[in-house]
């Protein structure tokens, strides 16, 4: 705009005054809107006359408390609160997960689990982000998490957000089917000294010491060591499988509020974990595939900062950095990531009717990657760069009614290139108890680095009968595109008593280009022994549709009685059968949460969980039905007295041992067995 | 510069068919501009929490009856206690700014956990202070001060009046008990606007 007044020489007095003119406008709007921003609160001042009942009927603005209540958020969202993972001793992240409707958790052995939102579900579940405290887990290499060493003290989480339904325009690439936020207390609310300890036929034992203090005023800080050995489940013919582990993980947090205005958070862990693990792995001689044991060594550190500042009252912005180190070991191969990542993020109100947010974040990640026969990265390093960057507007059209919220992310990797993510949500909120939104949005998966660069040998199994060994070899392809959705959403939340409400969320998913696998012709190489190769070329060869409803329902029949229920139903359509492996989540899944306080010192907590039929993939070629089960859990906890809690529980009560996945790995898959635990925990 | 020549006549009609342009765009521009500044209208009055609570601790003082040996004379002023570094302060300065509560004037005082707290009328203790809340209200436990917090166990802990947020609007409770205990009244007025009413009445 403004070049084109320069270019308006002033052919005549007219014009000149005209260029004047528009200048000064553009320029006085510039200073209203700001102005108006700045002021878009009155002071206090103004308000005096208000009485007292009028003041308590206001909606209350603070910047702090800006987030959109739950209630009237125009996404499928749910929490689980670290009170609900007390209550029902749940001792890892993918368990407290099983709490949320429309997740597919299912655990494939004592250490490993498949974790995913609306279906494709795998060991490496590829279609959810994962944060804990904004630092994204999610390893590029296999383009899923590694939920063995994302156990976070389970004490100190205060919450674990989960939206299903594409992220994208906030969370960017890989948020496609959920974005998983893990979220810890803040130092200021974990002060003084907790230990814990539990026991019990899986966890032998675990035990976790956290200390918090303050060093200054508004300087509060906590440090905590946790360590646990967790015993092996159970082999299909009952006995125990051999793979066991344990961790050990420490870490600190400083939380400061040198001002109001102003907050600090610096945070970093180390962990060290030992895993057992058994795994096929492919031979020269015959039978051409072994089973191998091993020891996995995995450690890795994190360090996070962040400051959030507010520039007003309807204006603050946060600037985050974090650095990642992690080694994970699998036999022989071991591969090292290093990530750098820094994020600003600006949210400000313009006008009356304009929440706006806008970030910038740019993400260096290295990668040593294993080279080996079995598996190998050609390259076998890589440095990779992200730039991306997001811009949302939510839009008031009708006061405390109608929200229109649309935005976009754009970003850009060093392997796919530009990747646009636009997504545009509508929530109506037509009376203070219900809320009914709409959604539509636009989201990307990015190959993972063993999508683009890896060439996998594996046994074929079940194996076929040949005089040379056959191999499978999952062949790179650096020229991916990636995996997109376009996905239609629709919810509706509805409170009709005090303490009754219920969540009901619908989608339909449109995916293209999902990345599958096609067979090449065998051919036979000589080295080092003459053998088979069946390839499989990597491409963008899935096409499908994903449709589904969840419900959720919240209800206090009594004071001291809490009930949650919640059931969804996931069918997918037009994939092709060779990309049966990407069918993996049950058609049908139902949740029932009782919290009984039988007195005030003692609570009676259950769990009932019935997970449908579900087909999964079975060793590189052959398909597995799991077959249908109900979980129960029930636990008991005492408040003995004021700082100490007594808890003891029985998990998967109603079968000795049951299988929750199959799995296209090479990765030993055992049962979940019923486990008993007993937890004590004091606080002083 | 002027359009020369025999086009004097076409020059200047282009000039001010230019110029015709050239206003019509402006005035669409200002229409624009002017457009974007009603939609930049504040839709309604907002507030936030801070100052709500400020406001609402101003009625509180209103409505409260100190016994009368609590004030030298009739134009002692009322003195408001802060415990906790809180930005309410300035939202509590602003309000009570020129104003007279029942003729008397309103003063605000920041006031550390372990200081002397029992010469105001009225303490409010912040979130961030509430592991010191039990030992702050013994302090002034049986004395005329009317306590008002924002943390769950204000009240049970044996505050006056609690604040909470719900539904995004702030509330308040009251511990009858608390009030009493000081010799003070609390108006009927503000316990019918309360969302729960503790204590014997």
């Amino acid at each position: 705009m403004l070049s084109s007044f320069s270019s308006l020489r002033p052919a005549s007095d007219a014009q000149s005054m005209i260029s004047a003119f528009k200048l000064g406008v553009l320029a006085s709007l510039i200073i209203s809107i700001i102005a108006r921003a700045q002021n878009s609160t009155g002071s206090a001042k103004d308000f005096d006359d208000l009485s007292l009942e009028q003041l308590i009927n206001i909606q209350v603005t603070s910047v702090e408390k800006r987030e959109t209540p739950l209630e009237k958020s125009p996404a499928a969202i749910s929490v689980v609160t670290g009170d609900d993972i007390r209550r029902l001793g749940l001792t890892t992240i993918p368990d407290a997960l099983r709490l949320v409707p429309g997740m597919d958790v299912a655990q494939i052995n004592s250490h490993e689990w498949a974790v995913s939102a609306r279906g494709f579900n795998d060991e490496f579940a590829n279609k959810l982000l994962v944060l804990v405290d904004g630092r994204a887990v999610y390893t590029p290499t296999f383009g899923g998490v590694f939920w063995d060493v994302q156990n976070v003290m389970l004490e100190d989480l205060d919450r674990i957000e989960v939206i299903r339904g594409p992220g994208a325009t906030l969370w960017g690439a890989n948020a496609v089917n959920g974005v998983v936020n893990i979220i810890t207390k803040s130092a200021k609310d974990t002060q003084g000294l907790l230990i814990t300890t539990d026991g019990g036929t899986v966890d032998q034992p675990a035990t976790s010491i956290r200390y918090g203090g303050q060093l200054a005023t508004n300087l509060y800080y906590r440090t905590y060591v946790s360590y646990f050995n967790r015993d092996s489940f159970v082999q299909p013919n009952g006995q125990n499988a051999p793979d066991a582990w344990n961790q050990i993980r420490t870490g600190t947090r400083f939380d400061w509020e040198p001002s109001p205005d102003n907050r600090l958070t610096l945070q970093g862990d180390y962990y060290r974990s030992i895993l057992h693990e058994k795994e096929d792995v492919i031979t020269f001689t015959p039978p051409y595939s072994q089973t191998v044991g091993s020891i996995d060594n995995d450690d890795g550190w994190n360090v996070l900062g962040r400051w959030t500042h507010d520039i007003s009252e309807t204006s603050q912005f946060s600037i985050q950095t974090y650095y990642d180190h992690g080694k994970e070991e699998l036999d022989k191969f071991s591969e090292i990531h290093n990530t750098l990542d820094f994020d600003a993020q600006h949210r400000f109100a313009l006008g009356g009717r304009n929440d706006i947010m806008w970030g910038l974040e740019y993400r260096y990640s290295g990668l040593d990657l294993p080279q080996d026969f079995g598996l190998s990265f050609s390259p076998a390093t890589r440095h990779d760069q992200l730039f991306s960057s997001f811009l949302q507007d939510d839009f008031t059209l009708v006061p405390d009614r109608l929200h229109l919220t649309a935005g976009t992310k754009l970003e850009h990797n060093d392997y796919t290139g530009f990747e646009v993510e636009p997504s545009g949500r509508l929530a109506w909120t037509p009376t203070e108890k219900q809320t009914a939104w709409v959604a539509v949005s636009r989201s990307v998966r990015t190959p993972s680095i063993f999508n683009l660069d890896a060439t996998f040998n594996g046994p074929i199994s079940p194996a076929p009968p040949s005089p040379l060994p056959i191999y499978l070899r999952l062949l790179p392809n650096p020229k991916l595109n990636s995996e997109e959705l376009l996905a239609y959403e629709i919810g509706y939340r509805i409170q009709p008593a005090r303490k009754l409400s219920f969540d009901l969320s619908g989608f339909y998913n449109i995916y293209h280009n999902l990345i599958t696998y096609e067979d090449g012709a065998p051919f036979v190489e000589m080295s080092p022994q003459p053998h088979v190769v069946v390839p499989e070329n990597t491409i963008n060869g899935g096409h499908g549709d994903t449709y589904g409803v969840e419900i959720s329902a919240q209800w206090q029949p009594l004071e001291n009685w809490r009930l949650a229920a919640s059931y969804s139903w996931f069918e997918q359509s037009s994939l092709s059968p060779q990309d049966a492996f990407l069918e993996t989540a049950p058609e049908q899944q139902a949740q029932l949460r009782s919290y009984f306080n039988l007195t005030r010192s003692l609570e009676l907590n259950n769990f009932v969980s019935y997970q449908g039929v579900l087909d999964t993939a079975r060793g590189t070629s052959g398909t597995e039905t799991i077959p249908a089960y109900v979980r129960l859990d029930a636990g008991l906890v005492w408040h003995a007295t004021k700082s100490l809690e007594i808890g003891f529980w029985g998990q998967n009560l109603l079968r000795d041992k049951h299988k929750e996945f199959g799995s296209d790995t090479t990765i030993l898959q055992t049962e979940v067995p019923r486990t008993f635990m007993g937890k004590i925990t004091w606080r002083f | 510069m002027r359009p020369a020549g025999k086009d004097k006549m076409a020059g200047r009609e282009r000039a001010w068919r230019g110029g015709l342009a050239r206003l019509l765009i402006g005035c669409a521009w200002v229409a624009i501009c002017f457009s974007a500044t009603l939609v930049a209208q504040p839709a309604e009055t907002t507030l936030t929490e801070r100052q709500v609570k400020a406001l609402c601790i101003m009625n509180f003082a209103r409505y409260t009856q100190w016994p009368q040996w609590t004030f030298a004379d009739t134009n002692a002023a009322i003195s408001i206690g802060i415990v906790g570094q809180d930005a309410l302060r300035e939202d509590l300065r602003r309000a009570v700014a020129r104003k007279t509560i029942n003729g008397r004037p309103v003063i605000v005082r920041s006031l550390e956990p372990g200081g002397e707290s029992d010469d105001c009328q009225i303490l409010f203790i912040s979130a961030s202070e509430s592991k010191h809340i039990p030992d702050i209200i013994e302090r002034v436990r049986n004395k005329p001060v009317l306590t008002i917090g924002e943390t769950d166990s204000f009240l049970k802990e044996g505050g006056a009046i609690n604040f909470a947020l719900r539904n995004g609007k702030v509330r308040f409770d009251v511990n009858l008990d608390a009030v009493r205990s000081g010799g003070l009244q609390l108006s009927s007025k503000v316990l019918v606007l309360a969302d729960e009413v503790l204590g014997n009445r």
